[in-house]
């Protein structure tokens, strides 16, 4: 048996055959109840060129393409290593917003009904097109490509202050817009501000349980208040950049001598052209998924402003499928590694030069969507953080959506969820029936999971009051 | 050639995935079983009415492995979706001389259909299946939703 245990919340999968480094997942047996395939998955990175110390996965660990959905991976590109999208995934940028409203659950509770109403119309989502910002001018799109949501916010879609709460000041460096295809623009030309279907969502929620008061305070969150989270990505855009850049790669991997051993993991050596090329369009297509939630969180902001009188915070926004080159120690050595987190979220410890002033003492806010009508988490890094400084992003799924669908119809399970107090504003039947909670993992059965094996600390637990689903 | 037990010449079916959706489709012959894929990718997340306006678009995919054309076929699909609003209520394809394909797509206006799932956003090529058995022709392939 080439998996053992090491820990309660650690699994070390021995290097062996093709594989350049061990595995490590961070799980508990429970959590694993479905790891054949993702475990696979977890050996077949660790054979990619260039990886450093471990193939990790994280406690939502499930199946995806190449990469499991849950996996981190970083090589060092000084010794030839990879940069592979399958580790980031097609959704590039896929990632959380969480604003806090200056209103509490129990103010809210009399309009709450009205607020759904609202939403509803304004946030575009499902199958037919729409998006919250129609681009009438051709260098619209290109500004997004590049700046993101500092582009969205210059244009008067928020506030500067947003940009101090977004990863990266709300741009990834370095996008080459040139890098993306025409096939990937005119995809993207009508999604801005639209949330796309699948576990997409945006959420009014209230802080159920504060866990530590003063990281709480200083992320702006406290007991009691209403939150809207919005869970989505860089929509048709980052889709067509993933599937132009595998198949890109897939040609090239003879010539720089690379054998993989599944197709989706095709990748290129990051100082090569097709490794820069794939950066670029990356991260045009990160900058477009950031702007695309900056967009919604406008929307909602207008909503509660003319509804309620109520104002939206910013929190934070975090992305879960990236790839970035950041510095880490390893063996007590500083090396430049490309790092990638396909269903992972960055946990920056307290201390950590990047995080803006005001968080610096308590950490980066982690935000972890949960299952639809349970819980969702906000969590922060720890200091020693592992696997890079990267913790869960989900509850991770465990149902397919044929089996959830036949498990409950969408309008049981919507006048279950109202029975309990949670309205909800379905884009179809189906698509909320595969999405029930039963569905996926306990989403605090991992956060425990994940703060047990050193990634992470919880902040805050919150609950939902009103889900509008994509 | 065999029939496939239990099933008729030509279908599609949804598979168990985890995350996604992943879909099987057979029939008698190579045209006939991607006809089929495209068909069990647009059942997968939309109804059309036999009554919704339809325009015929043609597209024509260079030679190729059948595997490529296979995700070629449906990564149109998702294209014209994304791009267009539209979606095909029927697929014809024929066989170009030279191994490439030309395909008959009955579009009609996605808005004029009802959604019925995660609409598809891109074709993985993990787990890819076409291959030609004892009963034509089989294909399985997992989308991104």
């Amino acid at each position: 048996m080439d998996v053992s245990r090491t820990g309660p919340y650690e699994l070390r999968v021995e290097q062996q055959g093709a594989m350049r480094v061990p595995g490590v997942v961070y799980a508990t047996r429970s959590l694993l109840s479905d790891a054949g395939q993702s475990l696979e998955q977890v050996r077949n990175v660790a054979t990619l060129p260039g990886i450093v110390q471990a193939s990790y996965a994280m406690p939502d660990i499930h199946w995806g393409y190449g990469f499991p959905i849950g996996g981190v991976a970083a090589t060092d590109p000084a010794q030839g290593g990879v940069v592979s999208p399958g580790g980031v995934g097609f959704d590039i940028s896929c990632g959380v917003r969480l604003l806090a409203a200056d209103l509490s659950a129990g103010e809210l509770a009399p309009h709450l009904g009205r607020l759904m109403d609202a939403l509803d119309p304004v946030v575009p989502r499902g199958m037919t097109r729409g998006a919250v910002w129609d681009l009438h001018q051709p260098g619209e799109l290109r500004g997004i490509l590049l700046a993101g949501s500092r582009h969205a916010v210059e244009r008067g879609h928020g506030e500067p202050r947003d940009l101090d709460r977004c990863e990266d000041g709300g741009a990834v460096d370095g996008a080459d817009p040139g890098q993306v295809s025409e096939r990937a623009l005119e995809r993207g030309l009508h999604q801005v501000g639209s949330l796309g279907s699948g576990n997409h969502f945006l959420e009014v929620q209230q802080v159920e349980t504060v866990h530590d008061t003063a990281t709480a305070e200083a992320f702006g969150l406290r007991p009691g208040q209403v939150c809207v989270m919005i869970h989505c990505g860089s929509r048709g855009l980052g889709h067509q950049i993933c599937t132009d850049h595998v198949r890109r790669m897939e040609q090239r991997m003879p010539h720089h001598g690379i054998r993989v051993p599944d197709r989706q993991l095709a990748c290129a050596p990051v100082e090569s052209a097709e490794g820069r090329a794939y950066l670029g369009a990356m991260a045009a297509a990160a900058n477009y998924g950031r702007a695309n939630r900056q967009l919604l969180a406008d929307a909602a902001r207008q909503v509660f402003a003319q509804l309620l009188g109520a104002r939206l915070e910013l929190v934070y926004d975090i992305s879960h499928n990236l790839a970035k080159l950041e510095e880490h120690d390893v063996d007590g050595v500083p090396r430049l590694l490309c790092v990638h987190r396909k269903g992972a979220t960055r946990a920056l410890p307290p201390g950590h030069r990047d995080l803006p002033p005001d968080l610096r003492d308590h950490g980066q806010p982690v935000l972890i969507p949960g299952t639809m009508g349970t819980a969702s988490h906000v969590l922060t890094g720890v200091p020693g953080g592992r696997a890079f400084h990267s913790t869960c992003h989900g509850a991770g799924r465990l149902q397919s959506r044929h089996q959830a669908a036949r498990g409950v119809s969408g309008r049981e399970l919507r006048d279950r969820m109202e029975a309990g107090g949670i309205a909800v504003r379905p884009s179809s039947w189906r698509g909320l029936a595969e999405e029930h909670p039963g569905a996926y993992k306990d989403v605090d059965a991992v956060v425990e999971a994940a703060e047990g094996a050193g990634l992470c600390r919880r902040v805050v637990r919150l609950t939902p009051l009103g889900v509008v689903k994509g | 050639m065999t029939e496939r037990p239990g099933r008729p010449a030509a279908g599609h079916r949804s598979l168990p995935h985890t995350a996604d959706s992943r879909i099987e489709a057979w029939a008698p012959d190579r045209e006939r079983c991607l006809a089929e894929a495209v068909t069990g990718l647009v059942g997968s997340f939309s109804e059309v009415p036999a009554t919704a306006e339809r325009r015929t678009a043609t597209v024509r995919l260079e030679p190729a492995p059948d595997q490529d054309l296979l995700v070629e076929l449906l990564e149109e699909v998702v294209y014209r979706l994304d791009a267009q609003g539209e979606l095909p209520a029927s697929v014809r394809l024929a066989a170009l001389p030279g191994g490439g394909l030309e395909a008959r797509l009955e579009m009609v206006r996605a808005d004029a259909a009802q959604a019925v799932g995660a609409v598809p956003k891109a074709v993985s090529l993990h787990g890819l299946e076409l291959v030609r058995d004892g009963c034509g022709w089989r294909c399985a392939f997992t989308v991104d939703v």
